[in-house]
């Protein structure tokens, strides 16, 4: 009986193992058999599921399918929550797709490792731009930012082609908007956009169905406050940067705050926090403990009037609101604004936005030329064109016209520089420090003054670790910035006719002398802020 | 059932010795069958091998491209090659030693070992050259106890001696930067230091090399609240030599035109804030700086032709 049962043991074992044997064969026949026949599958895979970009995605594919009948493209969209853990197993598993929305996951060191770099393709004409206006441009001379979006300034190397841009707007609920005035006018002026604000309250109340004027939460409020604010400090920033500078940046924001050049005191501070503590008292109580799903909730279901947040949630709220909407930029107070116009240079320019939702191509694509073929296909201006009318997304080429569900969100190239807001980017300490204060900035019995004494304690010594902090980070930046510096060097003097290399090796000389400036000055900052807390400074 | 023995060990003790082989044989061809493919593509791969030459190649683009450990294990198993191949190899595992993770502090010494080795067969080949100026940054950013006077010391020696090299004249910015720095804000200490920088610029070759070096001393006298007519004459020959980044081209230009400003050169600023209107029109400092051209009043005629500062960019 043992013995019998060993040998079907046996035999199933290695009938098992012969069927796996098999099945590889037929699939590596079924393989060879397709590449006989010139049938390619190029899988394309984002984290884009807001509505219209599927839709999108999906009849550019089929045009693209309709041209070359023996190529299959197939879109694999992947929730944003898990894009990053299923991305990393399939890179290091080997079975990426062959083109994937880059962002997300994506460190330096995988692009370098898992992409293919894309310089070659950016420097030449796109093919698909024949007989159009872009015919015979460079590929990245046909996008608005120059391809900015797609360039990997660590790596110097192109790595992807964007195919739309963002913008920040506060959209408005327009069957709301004529209920509450009568109209359907748009705020033009801080004014009246904190009147409209204050008709919503009242509106509410006479109505008895009580009403947001601005959908809050910890995602969304951070868009319109920060720029209230930086309103405040935008005439400060422009005195504080040295001549030629526009931008104060994290480093001189404590540099100057160092040299006592501005303070918690200084009016322009004091005026950008009463105007966040004045809108802030426009969304629902308790609005930084909401989520962005919960804000959205509220704008979709008609209980708030307006949110604040960018163009890539257009298309979501035009499918799922049952109201018409339209989208305006977050009003700023302007010059003659009686209350905070004596710090505001005017209107902040947009020009600066890159093109995103940018597609890459892996190292392991079976297709690579087909796959380049394709995103190429996607950035020629016709096919951009559909791309923009199907998703209702910001174009990313040159000369195409925006969707008239688009128009509200074209990029304002008209603008002056931004000011700086309370927390530079990149400042954990000193953004932990104001957000766990900010309740107390915008609660009902709070204020600017309680809010100031809050953070003035620890402002500077927040504004230290953060820069000890950067310091770190940036050597750590140099001294990897280094050791590709010498791979460049090695692959220049082994190519002395390589053009490419010779362009990588310019590019990381200043790139490498631009980095060692900041670590420099950062250094020199950070010993200033440590000199102050020292002499009992706060 | 034998006494003593387990189900198993008795159902193996009973059989033939001929069939106990036979699991075995069936093993073995099934393994045989299975790795068969994997043999054949093995083989196929194999094709020709590289040359000494295309090795090193593919290792400096792995490292040129972040792939430090997959460059240095590609620098381990190089044989062959001439004599300066193998220099450059020992370079290259110096140099990606010191971009392994963990960093470790045996690590830094074994690749400050590796490169004063080669520094002291040659200091003057490729190898040579670049050893130095890595053993400088390995004094000045990798070592866990830095010497920046040591590093300082053999940049300067390696301007003065090798020059010629764009990325090995970065070694003047560095000076620049650890020079200007150290006086800080005080403006005396602040213009000895500017003034003790410039017979480096009489000692760079190449067009990089000056760009880096004027860039360097512009941006940080100007940080530093240095006199902006000394800044402006750097800041000029920086803009005037082409920056491979857009940013750092338009910001050069913007540098220029402030410092000029800054100085009462009027027209000078017009003409560097009107070449960044023009160049850099998707700048979103762009529509600033036209209001700055608008409001600005007209000066005295001024040729915009840069004159070399100190006689160095000649």
């Amino acid at each position: 009986m043992e013995r019998i049962l060993n040998t079907i043991g046996i035999s199933l074992l290695a009938l098992c193992f012969l069927l796996s044997l098999g099945r590889i064969a037929w699939k590596s026949a079924a393989r060879t058999g397709e590449s006989a026949s010139d049938r390619v599958e190029i899988r394309i895979a984002h984290w884009q599921l807001e509505g219209g970009i599927r839709e999108a995605i999906d009849a550019l594919a089929e045009d693209y399918m309709r041209l070359n009948p023996g190529v299959r493209v197939l879109q694999i969209p992947i929730p944003e929550r898990i894009y990053k853990n299923w991305l990393l197993t399939q890179l290091v598993g080997g079975t990426a797709p062959d083109i994937i929305q880059l962002g997300i996951g994506i460190s330096d060191e995988r692009l370098a490792r898992f992409f293919i770099p894309l310089t070659e393709v950016a420097d030449a004409p796109n093919p698909h731009n024949t007989g159009t206006p872009l015919e015979g441009v460079l590929l990245r001379e046909t996008f608005f930012d120059g391809m900015m979006g797609g360039f990997n300034p660590a790596l110097l190397e192109y790595y992807g082609v964007p195919l739309s841009a963002h913008t920040l707007r506060v959209y408005i609920n327009m069957d709301l908007l004529r209920d509450i005035t009568g109209s359907e006018k748009l705020p033009q002026t801080y004014r009246e956009f904190l009147d409209l604000c204050n008709q919503a309250v009242e509106y509410g109340r006479r109505t008895g169905r009580p009403l947001i004027p601005i959908a809050g939460s910890r995602y969304n409020s951070p868009f319109i406050m920060n720029s209230l604010f930086a309103s405040q400090t935008q005439r400060l920033a422009r005195a504080l940067c040295p001549p030629g500078s526009f931008d104060l940046g994290a480093i001189r924001f404590s540099s100057t705050y160092a040299d006592g050049r501005w303070s918690l005191d200084s009016p322009e501070i004091r005026s950008g926090l009463k105007i966040m503590r004045e809108v802030g008292g426009r969304m629902q109580p308790g609005f930084m403990q909401v989520s962005r799903d919960d804000a959205s909730f509220y704008f979709m279901q008609g209980k708030a009037l307006m949110i604040a947040t960018g163009s890539w949630d257009s298309s979501s709220i035009s499918q799922q609101a049952k109201f018409p909407f339209r989208a305006f930029r977050i009003p700023l107070p302007d010059r003659e604004d009686p209350e905070y116009g004596e710090f505001v240079l005017g209107i902040t320019s947009e020009a600066g936005t890159n093109a995103g939702l940018t597609l890459g191509v892996t190292s392991t694509s079976k297709h690579p030329e087909t796959a380049i073929d394709f995103l190429r296909f996607l950035a020629s201006q016709p096919v951009n064109q559909k791309f923009t009318d199907i998703s209702n997304w910001l174009p990313s080429v040159v000369g195409v016209n925006p969707s008239e569900a688009t128009a509200d969100f074209m990029i304002l190239t008209n603008g002056y520089t931004s000011g700086f807001t309370l927390v530079p980017s990149g400042r954990a300490d000193l953004s932990r420090l104001v957000n766990n204060a900010f309740h107390r900035l915008v609660a009902p019995e709070g204020g600017v003054e309680e809010f100031v004494e809050i953070i003035r304690p620890n402002f500077l010594r927040a504004q230290l670790s953060d820069s000890e902090r950067n310091l770190l980070g940036m050597l750590s930046t140099i001294q990897r910035l280094d050791v590709q510096m010498a791979g460049v060097a090695g692959v220049a003097a082994l190519q002395p006719d390589d053009e490419n290399a010779a362009r990588r090796m310019d590019m990381i000389i200043a790139s490498s002398n631009m980095q060692e400036n900041s670590l420099y000055n950062q250094r020199f900052v950070a010993e200033k802020l440590r000199e102050r807390i020292n002499e009992g400074d706060q | 059932m034998i006494e003593g023995l387990t189900s198993r060990e008795s159902f193996l003790f009973r059989i033939s010795p001929a069939r106990r082989l036979c699991p075995a044989v069936l093993g073995g061809a099934l393994l045989a069958i299975g790795a068969a493919p994997v043999i054949a593509e093995t083989a196929g791969d194999a094709g020709e091998a590289a040359t000494p030459r295309q090795e090193l190649d593919s290792a400096w683009q792995q490292a040129s491209r972040f792939l430090f450990r997959d460059a240095h294990e590609g620098f381990n198993a190089m044989e062959g090659g001439d004599a300066g191949e193998a220099r450059m190899r020992r370079l290259g595992l110096a140099v990606t030693t010191l971009g392994l993770q963990p960093r470790t502090q045996r690590n830094i010494q074994r690749a400050e070992l590796q490169l004063r080795a080669l520094i002291d067969e040659n200091p003057s080949d490729f190898s040579g050259r670049f050893a130095r100026f890595y053993l400088a940054r390995l004094l000045e950013t990798h070592a866990t106890t830095p010497d920046p006077e040591a590093a300082r010391e053999l940049y300067y020696q390696l301007l003065l001696e090798q020059p010629g090299h764009p990325m090995l004249e970065l070694a003047a910015s560095r000076i620049a930067y650890n020079d200007l720095y150290t006086a800080g804000a005080d403006p005396g200490a602040l213009a000895a230091a500017e003034l003790s920088l410039r017979p480096l610029a009489e000692l760079l070759q190449t067009p990089a090399g000056r760009r880096e070096f004027h860039t360097a001393v512009a941006f940080t006298l100007n940080e530093l609240g240095g006199d902006p007519q000394t800044a402006l004459d750097h800041a000029l020959i920086a803009a005037e030599i082409p920056n491979p980044l857009p940013q750092m081209q338009s910001t050069n230009l913007l540098l220029a035109a402030g410092l000029a400003a800054e100085s009462g050169r009027t027209e000078l600023a017009r003409h560097y804030y009107t070449r960044f209107v023009s160049e850099f029109q998707r700048d979103g400092r762009n529509y600033s700086v036209r209001k700055i051209l608008e409001t600005m009043p007209s000066g005295p005629e001024e040729s915009t032709t840069v004159q070399p500062a100190h006689g160095t960019d000649s």
